[in-house]
């Protein structure tokens, strides 16, 4: 029942406040294509905030067009636009007097859905998200756990099933690990659904996590360099961007490095003729939501998620493994790998046996040691 | 009667903030908020005939008990409102309590005692007007006898000096709150 | 014993006069709230317009009542109407406080994503602002019914309705030997009355805050 994924083309988009005399966004254009994730990063006060919001017009722009799946966002109603858009704001901005399920079914209340699609609907969108709909539905925000809040802000953004999503620092405010998890979730979510969301961040590891294409903004929001994480960690466009992508030096490293030099992950296996519920009750027991299926020899062939498992066989179900690295790969390739594959790459020996995973934290580790290391040398 | 309600009202608020006290002070609050709730004019009234006298002293009695309340709740929310880290940290730098009293409950809680006190006033003006139903005088007088003669001006007069009078005295609190309060919290 | 005596003869006109006196107060309380929370909508946005009605309405509580209660006889006459007037302008300021410190206390992130996930105006104010600010406009109303408490006795000068006529019949007759029962009965009447209708205050706040926000 997902809609069609929509673009989103800014042109010459302009915001000035009266009374200042530099603009808050200058001239900013930005095609932004169908199902992808861009995400805006930069130092805060750069602009890369009222950029995103001039989309659902919570801030008007003074000049330049916005059109959304070919339709000039400027000419609709803002509340009619606002409610086919999702919305996800750090620290969730639930409503706190409302329950989790009331705060859920909002947007389709606006909207005029019947209340039983709505209830269904909010069960739906719980279960997503990862939460169960029995336990939480009637739980007030200030009952929830802040990585929960944030789920089911996510929750209430995609409750009507918008085509686009604004997402403004939305995992800004929990914990590391919680926010690893729930980047992790916002990935697999999107496997599903192909919106078109727009992400606001100021961390770039979040960025390089999480986007499809990449803009690193500088003030009044120009776009010093859109790419994708791999072209602008490879090749950062200048001394600015080189310096907010944190260390050319280290970069440059990850192409000396090798994937033998690092400690690899342990990615849960399963062979291919396995029943998958036996595979589910490991998944489970571990707490893990991913399994790498392996053919007789070993091999890597397929990757399943936890939700992938029915009663149909390992070998026809989640998404086949696309790439791989061995132990000689450098990590700059680990790190391209890991971009298509999705947070992890396995490794494979010389006859292309499993050795184990790449993830995408093990890289970001080593290279933020490797900043540390640049820095204090 | 400013210098009596504060000499009273303080120093009581303070001892039902300290640790053997504090059992009583929802008891005080209780009774301060009842007594709140008690209308001025029925205390005023009450007092002039339980004791059957007259004249300047039974009006300022009752009004001074009257305007304590404010002052007497303030000093106890006031200190209690105060960070307990704060009094944590001067313990653990080795003030003895009652230094922690003088050197940051107190001065933490100036803001609304003297608030409180601004309160008081304009409730100790306010009472005043009614002065005059047991032979007090005031500026009440000025209005009753208004009303009673038909002689509005008279009225008006008496009852724009008492708005003035309060506004002024409220108006005198507020500069008191800002020039005694502590600065760094101004 | 002679109070006794005097409550249980009074019993029917006593009620009376409490009803009159709660009904006169709850009654203005309410018009105070539909004015107070009025402008303290109107003004919120503003911290100039803010300032200004709280400065306005703060100056009206420094009135010392007996004065306000004077100087609408001029104009209104003696009765219910002067006695209404000063006990809504009376009843203003904590209400516009509390509606405006209510409001602008609410996280900016809620009211953001209120209008981001497509609320208007009119609906992000009654749905959302208006519901998380209400235990303060409450509290103000609170604050409100206990001065209006004090101020109606006094009313009863101006011919007002209430209990504030006990306490004037006892000092009309002092030296009597009901003058003290009079005032008594007025002056422990209103404590009462204010005491049970925080009471209710209470209830009400229970049964209209929602579970999510209450303390």
């Amino acid at each position: 029942m997902t809609d069609q994924a929509v673009d989103i083309q800014l042109e010459n988009v302009t915001k000035r406040y009266t009374g200042t005399r530099q603009a808050a966004v200058e001239d900013f254009s930005m095609s932004i294509a169908a199902g992808e994730i861009v995400v805006f990063v930069g130092p805060s006060g750069c602009g890369k905030t009222t950029t995103m919001k001039m989309i659902n017009r919570l801030i008007e722009p003074s000049s330049g067009r916005i059109t959304i799946g070919g339709a000039d966002a400027l000419s609709l109603d803002p509340d009619e636009l606002r409610r086919g858009i999702g919305y996800a704001i750090q620290q969730a901005g639930l409503f706190p007097h409302l329950t989790v399920g009331q705060n859920i079914g909002m947007v389709p209340g606006l909207l005029g859905w019947p209340k039983p699609k709505t209830a269904t609907r909010v069960e739906e969108m719980l279960e997503l998200v990862g939460l169960d709909a029995g336990e939480y539905r009637d739980r007030f925000p200030r009952q929830l756990s802040g990585g929960q809040q944030q789920r089911v802000g996510v929750a209430r953004a995609l409750a009507a099933d918008p085509p686009v999503l604004l997402m403004d620092e939305p995992f800004g405010a929990v914990d590391p690990i919680t926010r690893g998890n729930l980047q992790d979730e916002l990935l697999s979510l999107q496997s599903e659904l192909h919106k078109t969301i727009v992400f606001v961040t100021h961390d770039f590891d979040e960025a390089v996590k999480l986007g499809d294409r990449i803009a690193v903004l500088g003030p009044q929001s120009s776009i010093l360099q859109f790419d994708t994480p791999e072209a602008i960690l490879a090749a950062p466009a200048n001394d600015t961007v080189a310096g907010f992508v944190g260390a050319g030096a280290s970069l440059k490293q990850l192409t000396l490095l090798r994937v033998r030099d690092i400690e690899m992950d342990e990615a849960e296996t399963a062979t291919i003729d396995e029943r998958p519920e036996d595979v589910r009750a490991r998944l489970t027991a571990k707490n893990r939501k991913y399994a790498l299926v392996l053919d007789n020899r070993r091999r890597p062939k397929r990757w399943v998620h936890i939700r992938d498992l029915s009663d149909r066989p390992l070998g026809t179900v989640g998404r086949p493994v696309n790439d791989l690295v061995t132990k000689q790969s450098t990590l700059q390739d680990a790190l391209e790998a890991i971009l298509t594959e999705g947070g992890f790459v396995p490794v494979v020996g010389t006859r292309g046996e499993y050795l184990g995973a790449v993830g995408i934290d093990t890289v970001m580790d080593t290279i933020r040691k490797l900043r540390e290391e640049h820095d204090h040398g | 009667m400013t210098a009596i309600v504060v000499l009273i009202g303080v120093p009581l608020g303070v001892i039902l903030t300290r640790r053997w006290a504090r059992f009583a002070a929802p008891f005080v609050l209780a009774l301060a908020n009842v007594g709140q709730a008690a209308p001025a004019i029925g205390v005023l009234v009450l007092f002039f005939l339980a004791t059957s006298s007259t004249g300047f002293w039974v009006a300022v009695l009752p009004i001074a008990l009257y305007s304590l309340l404010p002052v007497l709740r303030n000093t106890i929310v006031g200190i209690r409102q105060v960070d307990p880290t704060l009094v944590e940290a001067g313990r653990g730098i080795g003030m003895s309590p009652s230094s922690v009293l003088r050197r940051i409950e107190l001065p933490l809680a100036v803001p609304l005692i003297l608030a409180g006190l601004r309160t008081s006033l304009v409730l100790a003006v306010g009472t005043a007007t009614l002065a005059f139903f047991v032979a007090g005088g005031g500026l009440g007088v000025l209005i009753d006898t208004g009303d009673k003669l038909a002689r509005y001006s008279v009225l008006i007069v008496g009852a724009v000096l008492a708005m003035a009078l309060a506004l002024l005295v409220d108006w005198l609190g507020g500069l008191a709150e800002e020039f005694l309060g502590p600065r760094g919290l101004r | 014993m002679a109070l006794w005596t005097y409550v249980t003869a009074r019993w029917q006109s006593l009620l009376m006069d409490s009803y009159l006196h709660a009904s006169a107060v709850v009654q203005a309380t309410l018009l105070a709230a539909v004015l107070g929370v009025g402008l303290g909508v109107a003004v919120y946005r503003s911290p100039v317009g803010s300032a200004v009605a709280t400065a306005l309405t703060s100056a009206i509580l420094t009135i010392p009542s007996f004065a306000l209660l004077g100087l609408l006889i001029p104009v209104l006459g003696l009765g219910v109407p002067p006695t209404m007037v000063a006990l809504v302008l009376y009843a203003l300021l904590p209400i516009v406080r509390n509606t405006v410190v209510g409001l602008n206390g609410i996280d900016p992130a809620v009211v953001d994503a209120a209008r981001g996930i497509g609320m208007n105006r009119l609906r992000v104010l009654t749905g959302v602002e208006l519901r998380l600010a209400w235990p303060a406009i409450l509290a103000g109303m609170r604050v409100s019914t206990q001065l209006l408490m004090g101020v109606a006795a006094i009313a009863a000068y101006v011919k007002g309705p209430g209990l504030g006529n006990l306490i004037f019949s006892g000092l009309s007759r002092v030296g009597s030997v009901n003058a003290v029962d009079l005032a008594l009965v007025g002056t422990v009447g209103v404590i009462v009355i204010a005491l049970l209708l925080d009471g209710v205050y209470v209830l009400v706040g229970r049964l209209t805050t929602s579970r999510g926000i209450r303390d």
